[in-house]
């Protein structure tokens, strides 16, 4: 009889073998966050300011965000695998063995873990342990609410499930080479689209709201809002790309078209965000020069960043559920060299912020784009000279060898 | 014509093929048996240059494999489910496929329309996405995507697996015809030896990892000597 204690041991293997890359994402990411809060606690000299209440507001607020987060990322990990399923394995353990590893669940960890600071540099000892244990547990809670929300019938996995697909007019004018590679990648990925969205209406409402108060549009809000599509455009699509790769490498496909195109649908997702920016641009009677720069720089430089290491990354399946099926979990979090890159080109645009004058942001911001524009093709040779080199490692990784 | 000489892979030092000469000539339709673990696959792999020879080299038409990529617009293959794009339609897939060997829309028509036996009314015009496909459905569509191109090196590995009794049939005209009507080399892989011995007119005998047997075959007639090596194995 399969034991609490065997599915444990079979979730901790799973683990450290295969779901390192998603805790190292996540503690990058909680760095991250603890870099900003100090930095910012610091700067405003905060410390040990902070009211029950305030500190209760944004707590709620930051569990709401967690929430809202999960019911969009988590995916439903309830479904036995084959090998389970085809074992006596009672509902009941099966259930228990859910509830508890989401004690251990990345996305749990992560905003209770990356609020650290604001807490302990806000309160007292005492209450920021109690603030932590409770945004801990809340958010543990919370994940296991969205599981069940997300619980499929006991018979789901055994139902032959058909996703028709939807042709847009969109997908119907592209072509079927890689550029319509890309766009039904994003479109067919529900998870992968839904994310994106949600992203990006975030963004730009948060870059509404700074514009309606008053503040400078030239900060970087504009900026990431128009980084999200490309970011996942060029990201995600390798991983799609990697579990049919041994496909495209025995055609005449050179590896360089599918960096070229996604370049490519990344400018057209950034010219969409862009037009998408316009009406705010108009409304608070902002000079569009400041729009037209960030959009010229994000087309033309931004991918280029995302697209550093693309090929390290691991195959994403968009359709299997099962609970011990790793594929694609680390990238359903992120890229680190993409992040990396991002983060690195967040610090050089928050320095032209704050160093520059106003024009000479446009115009470096324009030149950056358009120098972006004008290197892509010795770069993305670079790329695939990179690739090539080491295809057979990563095409062995693909393979899961 | 593909051309192996001192081909070896190991995994974690362990030999898994080692072939130090073998020469397919061009329109010979090849069968390649053996048990699991044989390195058919292994083989095919490293033809396709999908995996790093320890040693040695794969050419095709002169060319190594893994120096020059001039095989790909004469070759066509499928090995399993990652040569499919599973999130396409298989109007999107074939279509993906005419784009990358510069197939115009018409001619992709009529070339499919030779295929409409093996895909009975169930495979196109459907509207659903490979993924959603049978595993057998799924299977003709990697069959069909691998010959539609016409190529004059063609590589299958286990086509029949999947494959209802009629399909097996079909699939087995189809790749007898396109050897005949258009000359093209073809190796072909499976467990079964009937399938094999009925199209083929060579076929290689894999055994951990080094060829056994490398004869000449009439189509259609049993092999005692290979049925003889499988009894045994089975009884070893």
């Amino acid at each position: 009889m399969t034991t609490l204690k065997t599915l444990l041991r079979l979730f901790f293997r799973q683990f450290s073998k295969e779901r390192k890359r998603e805790f190292i994402a996540i503690f990058v990411l909680v760095a991250y966050f603890w870099f900003i809060e100090i930095f910012s606690i610091l700067k405003a000299g905060a410390a040990e300011k902070m009211s029950p209440s305030t500190a209760g507001t944004v707590l709620l607020v930051v569990l709401l965000l967690d929430f809202f987060l999960k019911l969009i990322q988590q995916h439903d990990n309830t479904v036995m695998d084959a090998f389970l399923k085809t074992r006596p394995i009672p509902q009941k353990l099966w259930n228990r063995f859910l509830r508890l590893s989401h004690c251990w669940e990345p996305l749990n960890l992560m905003f209770p873990l990356g609020l650290l600071p604001i807490w302990f540099f806000t309160l007292p000892f005492g209450r920021a342990l109690l603030m932590f244990v409770a945004s801990y547990l809340f958010s543990v809670a919370g994940g296991i609410v969205v599981m069940r929300l997300k619980r499929r019938g006991p018979y789901a996995p055994e139902k032959a499930k058909v996703h028709k697909t939807h042709d847009s007019a969109l997908t119907g004018r592209v072509r079927m080479g890689s550029v319509g590679l890309q766009v039904k990648a994003l479109l067919r990925s529900k998870r992968l689209m839904v994310s994106g969205l949600l992203l990006s209406a975030s963004f730009y409402f948060y870059f509404l709201a700074r514009v309606a108060d008053g503040r400078s549009s030239r900060d970087a809000m504009l900026l990431v809002f128009l980084c999200v599509f490309s970011s996942l455009a060029t990201q995600y699509g390798f991983s799609m790309e990697a579990r049919f790769f041994n496909g495209l490498w025995t055609k005449p496909f050179p590896v360089r078209r599918l960096l070229e195109d996604k370049y490519a649908f990344s400018g057209f997702l950034t010219v969409l965000g862009g037009l998408l920016a316009l009406p705010v641009f108009l409304f608070y009677h902002i000079p569009l020069w400041v729009l037209w720069s960030r959009m010229i720089f994000v087309a033309g430089l931004a991918p280029l960043a995302f697209l550093v290491k693309p090929f390290v990354c691991v195959p994403y399946d968009p359709f299997n559920p099962a609970h011990f099926n790793s594929a694609g979990r680390t990238q359903g979090t992120f890229n680190v060299a993409a992040l990396l890159s991002f983060i690195l080109m967040a610090l050089a645009i928050a320095l032209i912020h704050a160093f520059l004058p106003s024009d000479t942001q446009e115009y470096l911001l324009t030149g950056l784009g358009v120098a972006g524009f004008l290197a892509r093709k010795p770069f993305f040779a670079w790329v695939e000279r990179c690739f090539l080199r080491e295809r057979h490692l990563y095409m062995d990784k693909y393979n899961g060898q | 014509m593909i051309t192996i000489s001192q081909l070896s892979k190991q995994y974690h030092g362990k030999t898994v093929l080692d072939v130090p000469e073998l020469t397919l000539e061009d329109g010979q339709l090849v069968g390649l048996v053996g048990n699991n673990g044989a390195g058919k696959t292994t083989m095919m792999r490293l033809m396709l240059d999908l995996i790093r020879a320890t040693s040695g080299s794969v050419s095709i038409d002169g060319a190594r494999v893994d120096e020059d990529p001039i095989w790909k617009y004469s070759t066509g293959s499928f090995l399993d489910a990652s040569f499919l794009i599973d999130f396409y339609t298989p109007e999107e897939f074939f279509a993906f496929i005419a784009e990358a060997y510069s197939i115009a829309p018409e001619e992709l028509s009529r070339r499919l329309a030779q295929y409409e036996t093996l895909m009975s009314g169930e495979i196109l015009g459907t509207k659903k996405m490979i993924h959603d496909f049978s595993n057998g459905n799924r299977q003709k569509i990697g069959i069909i995507g691998a010959m539609l191109v016409n190529p004059r090196v063609l590589i299958l590995d286990e086509p029949f697996n999947y494959l209802d009794p009629s399909s097996q049939i079909v699939v087995a005209k189809l790749i007898r015809r396109m050897n005949r009507e258009l000359g093209t080399t073809v190796l072909v892989s499976s467990h079964n030896l009937n399938s094999i011995s009925d199209i083929c007119d060579r076929i290689l005998l894999l055994d951990k990892g080094r060829l056994l047997m490398d004869k000449v075959h009439v189509p259609g007639e049993e092999d005692a000597e290979l049925e003889a090596y499988f009894l045994d194995a089975a009884g070893r």
